[in-house]
């Protein structure tokens, strides 16, 4: 029996059709005995549940996933998976569905493509300078070595030739620079006879007189340089009427005993007489004895140059043979 | 082993991209110079046990370790909450690349390391590994932050304008 304690029972089965054709009939009489009733169960007909909507749960869904980089959002992560080219097809399908879902996703997925960056064009200006030699492995090391040793020993040489070491008594010594006129003609002690002996003419020597200044008295050291160097015959005629030395003086000289002076003065002018210094370097050239001329004439070129290059105006104006 | 034609063709391919490197790390045009050039020192004097394949590589590794070496005691992580947001600074950009090769100079070196190689070199995640002697997630997590960091800067700018 049908009554208002238990018509609910029935109400879905009798809107949804289930009921058997009695109790449907029996229902129906109730319903009539109760309008109130009626209304319910009509409304209740008119009633449908909302559509599923797949797109809403979609969206929904992806925006309660969380990133694996720590700071950044779900969406933000497919952003840049997107950008740098590592997503999946299930990530770029969430991806757009996000985008086409909200502007605001549009946007900030528009500003992450900006962050790819362009390369400018750039050039290295020394490139060249890092290029090496396709010779180099081979070569280069040995290169470096033999010039290091070949500095070194004309460096050596060198020295010897420049400085004026009294103390050295395989090579003659001491050629250097000096004052503008012929000073003095000093000669060793076993040489001093031969030349008080010779002719002087002091007619010539009335303006630059040539002086013996001193005699040294031989030493031992004066001893071995004349065991080692050959005793040479200097026959020192001057260049020029102009230079006032004895004419035709034979000098038994060593080649240590010879020095070469510059002026330490400066001077705008070149002093006449530096061709006649040349001069007489030549002519020291000509008559020193083979071996030791060389060394001689090289000596006075060197010097001659080391004085003109390293002081401008320092110019080699004559020869100052001394002990 | 790298022969001298070798190393000389890694002169012309690469120093100009390296230099481009350097200088965006260092904005210094003598320092990158100088980067460059103790790279290529470098792998002259290692050119015996140098891959040929991995020159490029070996090149950029010199550089960025320099680099991070030099500047890790003064290294300090960039907010963007720290940057200044002046109009007189950010507006004078003639564009989006003009205002980011600024805005990249914001990033922490690392992740300015990292992003340059990345977008500059087209290198891969597993060559930026070996290059900065990262993992390859971290490697990641720097890009992705970098990226972000970037990102929010725009965003900041553009609301500003």
């Amino acid at each position: 029996m049908i009554n208002k304690s238990n018509y609910h029972i029935y109400a879905i089965d009798y809107i949804e059709g289930n009921l058997e054709p009695e109790l449907k009939k029996e229902f129906e009489k109730f319903l009539a005995n109760n309008p109130e009733i009626r209304q319910e169960i009509d409304e209740l007909k008119d009633f449908t549940l909302p559509q599923y909507d797949a797109n809403l749960d979609l969206t929904d869904k992806i925006k309660l996933k969380k990133s694996s980089i720590e700071g950044l959002s779900y969406f933000e992560q497919l952003c840049i998976e997107e950008i740098e080219n590592t997503i999946t097809q299930q990530q770029r399908k969430e991806l757009y569905e996000l985008i086409s879902s909200s502007a605001e996703h549009k946007k900030i997925f528009e500003q992450y493509k900006l962050t790819k960056l362009q390369p400018p064009k750039v050039f290295f200006p020394y490139k060249e300078t890092l290029k090496k030699s396709a010779t180099y492995n081979f070569a280069i090391k040995t290169i470096i070595s033999f010039a290091a040793i070949i500095l070194i020993a004309l460096s050596i040489i060198n020295l010897k030739l420049l400085l004026p070491s009294r103390n050295n008594s395989s090579l003659p010594q001491a050629i250097t620079i000096v004052q503008p006129q012929w000073k003095a003609l000093i000669l060793p002690e076993n040489n001093k006879q031969q030349l008080s002996s010779a002719s002087i003419n002091k007619k010539a020597c009335k303006h630059h007189p040539v002086t013996i200044k001193k005699a040294i008295t031989k030493t031992p050291q004066s001893t071995n340089i004349q065991k080692h160097n050959e005793q040479l015959d200097l026959a020192f005629t001057p260049p020029s009427p102009d230079i006032a030395t004895p004419q035709n003086t034979q000098i038994n000289i060593n080649l240590s005993d010879i020095t070469i002076y510059t002026s330490q003065k400066t001077s705008s002018t070149v002093p006449q007489n530096t061709n006649k210094t040349a001069a007489i370097i030549k002519n020291l050239k000509t008559n020193l004895s083979r071996n030791l001329r060389t060394l001689a004439y090289k000596k006075a070129l060197a010097l001659r140059h080391h004085g003109l290059r390293i002081k401008i105006k320092n110019k080699v104006y004559g020869i100052y043979v001394s002990r | 082993m790298i022969s001298v034609e070798q190393y000389n063709l890694a002169v012309d391919k690469y120093s100009d991209n390296l230099y481009r490197f350097a200088l965006k790390l260092t904005k210094s045009s003598d320092e990158a110079k100088d980067l460059v050039q103790d790279a290529f020192e470098k792998l002259w004097k290692n050119r015996k046990k140098v891959d040929h394949n991995k020159i490029k590589s070996y090149l950029f590794t010199v550089v960025h370790n320099k680099f991070i070496d030099e500047t890790r005691r003064n290294s300090k992580l960039s907010s963007i909450d720290n940057i200044d947001f002046e109009p007189g600074y950010w507006y004078n950009f003639t564009g989006i690349k003009d205002f980011l090769e600024k805005a990249i100079d914001k990033l922490p070196e690392i992740q300015k390391s990292v992003l340059l190689l990345r977008d500059w070199e087209g290198y891969s995640y597993k060559e930026i590994e070996q290059i900065t002697g990262l993992s390859e997630s971290q490697v990641k997590v720097y890009i992705f932050r970098a990226r972000q960091f970037l990102r929010k800067l725009i965003g900041k700018i553009e609301t500003l304008i």
